[in-house]
């Protein structure tokens, strides 16, 4: 990858290729908010759109569209301080679009895609506080 | 060339292939949301107006953020906005009895979730930039559609009015960007971070463990999505079964109490 980052996402795209997102860089000692994708075909990595937000224990999930969801997270490693914000990949353009907000910031939570298309985001934590709280 | 804040904009070329669609219709293009559904509104408009001698047209819409085609005989190039408009007596013969959108997808496939016929009420056009002409007659307009159960990303629309005698015209695309908000669904039974959550071909979601600020936590539960409640918990110890249509879900953690880690998850198809 050109971006050393822990604590991202990978997520399998339609296409075969893995997206990776965000995470945290200790070199930089920052939130990442570069995304690359891997072909396994080629063995190669690519860069591609980043998102709007660096972001760290967040989630990734491939949507019933081909496009990837991303929500919440945290956008430093002190971890006080979680995100809101979601956003989605489109592979065919290689770019981002904010979409609306959760409802609760939070990160370490999981995004489940349900069979009718919508996302179960289930749980996390904000600023020392664990929520029990689900959203679609 | 906007008149309502973040109204998707709109840019069109004037051009004698453009005009040669019968007659010319005039609109306000604009969304709005509630949950998931997207309300789309395009205004047409039937009124001709010019400048002085006759058949001298032009689209009033051309002024702003509209539509406006024209008979290709009447056209004449988009006057200057502000300009004063002078309604023709007679009007045209062609009236925009019906509409229909259609939603074009980025892939360039196309369905039809907007269609609509609807009758026509009598509208005084707004008068949101005072400087504009004001029609003299009334407009006919039709509703809203409705686009239900919309989901968020970048869509083109674009809107065809079919008047009284078969003439269609197809207005310019629109890009808009659907966002469609979180909604506050039932909790969990407990607060968690760093759980698991597993989709079961029953449509339910089970998550297991995490940690709730204190402790790992041993629990897990299957959480249904559709009847948005929790449909089974366990918190006693660190091995949970669960019977979910021809599935057995079994999860097994090492130790317990907060100690508690998950060690393996089966999905087993249960023979009947």
């Amino acid at each position: 990858m050109a971006t050393a980052r822990g604590n991202h996402t990978a997520t399998l795209l339609l296409n075969r290729k893995v997206l990776v997102t965000g995470g945290y860089n200790r070199n930089t000692a920052s939130a990442v908010s570069a995304a690359e994708l891997y072909d396994p075909a080629t063995g190669t990595w690519t860069s591609t759109g980043s998102m709007a937000s660096a972001r760290l224990n967040h989630t990734s999930t491939l949507l019933l569209s081909g496009k990837v969801l991303v929500t919440g997270g945290a956008p430093d490693n002190a971890q006080y301080s979680s995100l809101s914000s979601a956003e989605v990949y489109d592979p065919a353009t290689g770019t981002w679009t904010a979409i609306g907000s959760l409802a609760v910031a939070r990160q370490f939570q999981t995004a489940t895609l349900l069979p009718d298309g919508r996302v179960l985001v289930a749980g996390g934590a904000n600023a020392g506080y664990f929520t029990s709280s689900a959203e679609l | 060339m906007n008149d309502v804040f973040n109204e998707p904009q709109i840019t069109l070329a004037y051009t004698d292939s453009q005009a040669d669609k019968g007659y010319f219709v005039y609109r306000i293009f604009n969304t709005t949301f509630t949950g998931t559904n997207v309300t789309v509104r395009v205004f047409f408009y039937d009124g001709l107006t010019g400048t002085g001698a006759a058949p001298g047209y032009f689209p009033l819409a051309a002024q702003w953020d509209n539509i406006a085609i024209t008979k290709a005989a009447n056209f004449t190039a988009p006057q200057a906005s502000g300009s004063t408009a002078n309604p023709p007596s007679a009007g045209a013969n062609h009236q925009p009895d019906q509409w229909r959108l259609r939603l074009r997808l980025p892939n360039g496939c196309s369905r039809s979730p907007l269609t609509q016929r609807s009758g026509w009420q009598r509208h005084e056009r707004s008068n949101s930039l005072p400087a504009r002409p004001k029609l003299e007659k009334a407009q006919q307009v039709p509703g809203p559609a409705l686009w239900t159960n919309a989901v968020s990303g970048s869509y083109v629309l674009t809107a065809m009015a079919t008047d009284n005698m078969g003439a269609t015209t197809l207005s310019a695309p629109v890009s808009v960007v659907v966002v469609v908000p979180f909604t506050t669904t039932d909790a969990l039974s407990g607060a968690r971070a760093g759980h698991s959550a597993t989709l079961l071909p029953s449509g339910r979601v089970l998550v297991v463990g995490g940690f709730n600020g204190a402790v790992r936590l041993p629990s897990s539960e299957l959480y249904n999505p559709a009847g948005r409640r929790v449909d089974g918990q366990r918190r006693d110890g660190c091995r949970a079964d669960y019977a979910d249509g021809d599935i057995v879900v079994q999860w097994e953690s090492t130790g317990h109490g907060g100690q508690c880690q998950l060690r393996r998850l089966h999905l087993h198809l249960r023979v009947v």
